[in-house]
């Protein structure tokens, strides 16, 4: 899979009552052409200045940002408008202009780059069906709701035809509700658009919803980095669990049980999971605790279960621990 | 005895209140547009806005500055020679447009220059990534954005100016305030001063009105 961004080294200080603060340092990524990209971390982190390195609201201190093989360092001018054409913001507390109704607002993009006024209206107008808000168009942003808000925004972003939409922090002004509305709508429209989404977020439960790769920044750095998928098969991955969290519940295992924390990458394969090994080894287990996540569209689970093996054979765990990794990815044995 | 029926100065009156809505509409056009143009060079060359250029910024500002420091009448007297070669006469209401202009442009620069600043970063970067050239961005995104302080301000400046009138009628303007002055100060027509005041507050009383029904048809563009 081809990159649509690649970062080398890029770094990114402000100077901040006379001392200089280093938001990004000699940070290097490449995300995927296509995917949805999603980059956790806390306030801080870099998420906020990387994301605007992107849409070039800002420059690099050093380092080197690729759109494809176009160099993005110091464009401006017609480049730069040219290449924000292709790659589109939306914003956390949406930035509509507050004087124009909702298709003046989706309209300014074509507008500015001086389409015909027939055919931005019509343009603006799918665009507006397509987010959901036809009978809007008449209505000025401080008659929408906060989701519609977020929509018009939307509609603006990718009515000059992007093909990369930045959204930064989109859902964190919004409720849970109307949260899932807006992301479904961000995978509609990646999907029928054929879009690379990259989305910047303190939210794991956003990433989870929405991303199929994910970033961890830290300190203006890259600390882990992967495809969901990859993420979730890899034991030591820190983002894997955070992925798919399993809270501790259970006391400590009663003597003679062995406590397993394992992933099932698939539920829906997996579904007779546990009487299977039971089966096989003729073994009691019991489910400590777990959750299902819907991950970049796969159901995958985290389980911590004992298994009794009380009064057995020895042999018995290793043969346990082989059916477990033939059948799912264990992250530890904790007892 | 001098005539003391004071109906025989209306036609005076008439001319006064003519002469005042003169200057008011006369130097309120050219004080809305150059205060614009100095609000936008204020605001679009400030430092971290829209296209720093921090020489610029601070010889308009260091020019408002002064401009705003001289009190009005005594501007009037400065600007006599300056007045005499732009209009050719230092008297009249067509000569008041000169320190009217420049008496009350430095102001309402800096009131646009507040209103300009009321558009909140986050739109201003939705402009940015929406790629907008320099003149797009001033009017397609900051004045419609703006327009409902920039009318507050017009208000504000025209009714300033209504007094201003009054003042620059003081010496050699004509107007309801020369007008005042003269008939009802100096000859002590009490009536004629009465309808000089009661003029100037329907004058203001329009003007507010206007601007705050203007505004408040424009609260969902707010």
């Amino acid at each position: 899979m081809s990159n649509v961004f690649r970062l080398d080294d890029v770094s990114k200080s402000f100077a901040r009552q006379g001392e200089t603060f280093h938001a990004l340092d000699g940070l290097s990524l490449s995300i995927p052409s296509g995917s949805f990209f999603g980059i956790v971390g806390t306030s801080g982190a870099g998420k906020s200045t990387l994301l605007r390195l992107l849409n070039l609201l800002e420059q690099p201190t050093s380092g080197t940002i690729w759109f494809g093989d176009q160099r993005l360092n110091g464009l401006k001018g017609a480049a730069l408008r040219d290449y924000l054409t292709k790659v589109a913001t939306i914003f956390q507390h949406f930035n509509l202009f507050h004087g124009k109704t909702v298709l003046e607002n989706v309209t300014l993009p074509l507008a500015v780059r001086g389409v015909s006024k027939q055919v931005r209206v019509r343009k603006a107008q799918e665009l507006l069906e397509l987010v959901g808000l036809k009978d809007k168009e008449r209505a000025y942003p401080s008659q929408l709701s906060g989701g519609q808000k977020q929509r018009v925004g939307i509609a603006r972003a990718l009515v000059a035809d992007a093909s990369v939409l930045l959204c930064d922090e989109p859902t964190s002004a919004l409720d849970s509700e109307t949260t899932t509305l807006i992301l479904d709508l961000l995978l509609k429209v990646k999907q029928q658009l054929n879009l690379t989404i990259i989305l910047i977020t303190h939210s794991w439960s956003v990433v989870r919803y929405a991303a199929d790769s994910v970033t961890l920044l830290q300190h203006g750095k890259v600390v882990e980095n992967g495809s969901v998928r990859a993420l979730l098969q890899d034991a030591d991955s820190y983002l894997g669990r955070q992925l798919l969290p399993a809270p501790d519940l259970g006391a400590r295992p009663g003597d003679g049980w062995v406590r397993y924390d394992l992933i099932l990458p698939d539920v829906r394969t997996q579904s007779t999971f546990f009487s299977e090994v039971a089966k096989r080894l003729d073994v009691t287990a019991s489910i400590v605790s777990g959750g299902i996540e819907r991950l970049s569209g796969i159901d995958a689970a985290r389980f911590k279960v004992d298994f009794d093996l009380h009064d057995r054979d020895p042999a018995i765990r290793d043969s346990l621990s082989a059916i477990l990794r033939e059948k799912s990815i264990v992250l530890g044995k904790v007892a | 005895m001098l005539n003391r029926d004071w109906k025989v100065y209306l036609p005076d009156f008439w001319e006064a209140l003519g002469q005042t809505l003169y200057m008011t509409a006369g130097s309120g056009v050219l004080v809305i547009f150059f205060g614009i143009v100095i609000g936008l060079t204020l605001y679009l060359t400030a430092p971290n806005s829209w296209s720093p250029h921090p020489i610029i910024y601070h010889v308009v500002n260091t020019i408002v500055n002064i401009g705003r420091s001289i009190p009005f009448i005594i501007l009037i007297v400065i600007l006599i020679p300056v007045t005499r070669l732009i209009v050719g006469t230092p008297l009249g209401p067509v000569a008041a447009l000169v320190p009217l202009t420049i008496g009350f442009t430095p102001f309402f620069s800096r009131l646009i220059e507040a209103n300009l600043r009321e558009l909140d970063q986050g739109r201003v970067e939705a402009a940015r990534v929406i790629g907008v050239t320099t003149p797009q961005f001033i009017f397609r995104i900051l004045l419609p954005e703006s327009l409902s302080g920039i009318i507050a301000s017009a208000t504000i400046i025209l009714v300033g100016l209504v007094e201003g009138t009054a003042v620059a009628g003081a010496i050699g303007a004509g107007g309801v305030g020369d007008f005042a002055l003269t008939y009802g100060y100096q000859r002590w027509y009490t009536e004629l001063i009465l309808i000089s005041v009661i003029s100037m507050v329907l004058l203001v009383q329009f003007i507010q009105l206007t601007g705050d029904i203007w505004i408040r048809l424009r609260k969902h563009k707010r």
